[in-house]
């Protein structure tokens, strides 16, 4: 069977695909829903 | 010229998708990619933000508290889940795990990945000020 030359770009799309699935809900949560909210003042400040 | 006429079937270009909950769920995920690329965009211009000093900072701050962009950051949010939900549940399709002569179970593997998510939640959320 001929192997496919395709692995590195597939391993990159599929590597974005994982971490935005492990870490953007939390990530979006911290940045744009708890300043509204007024969560995380210490760790929000500059 | 040719004197085929194969048969084609009629297919909306802009609506295909809708004929079929299978490809309404595959565009839903495809979809989230755009608030994925948008929220992208919004963090790198928030860490400029942080770069540039407290003021720049806390203008970044009044924008994401900006009531259009909290809605758009809760439609953000839905669709961030949709992606978590269907990446995991290809996982299992993509990621086969011999033991022995069996396969490892696919509800194991996406169990194990919800396990990892809240793990990674919960590390963010301390690392943020949750107690």
């Amino acid at each position: 069977m001929a192997r496919s030359a395709k692995a590195i770009p597939w391993f990159l799309f599929a590597a974005g695909g994982t971490i935005t699935a492990f870490v953007l809900p939390v990530m979006l949560f911290v940045t744009n829903l708890a300043p509204p909210l007024g969560l995380f003042r210490d760790a929000l400040s500059w | 010229m040719s004197a085929r006429k194969p048969y084609m079937r009629q297919m909306s270009k802009t609506s295909w998708f809708m004929t079929h909950s299978r490809y309404k769920s595959y565009m839903l995920h495809e979809v989230s990619s755009l608030f994925v690329g948008l929220y992208m965009a919004l963090l790198i211009a928030g860490l400029f933000c942080l770069g540039l000093g407290p003021e720049a900072w806390a203008s970044f701050l009044a924008f994401v508290k900006n009531p259009l962009v909290v809605i758009l950051s809760l439609i953000a949010f839905a669709f961030f889940i949709v992606h978590t939900v269907s990446w995991f549940q290809a996982v299992p399709q993509a990621m086969r795990i011999q033991q022995g002569e069996h396969f490892v179970p696919g509800k194991l593997i996406v169990g194990a990945h919800y396990a990892v998510l809240a793990f990674v939640s919960l590390f963010v959320l301390i690392l943020a000020g949750v107690a």
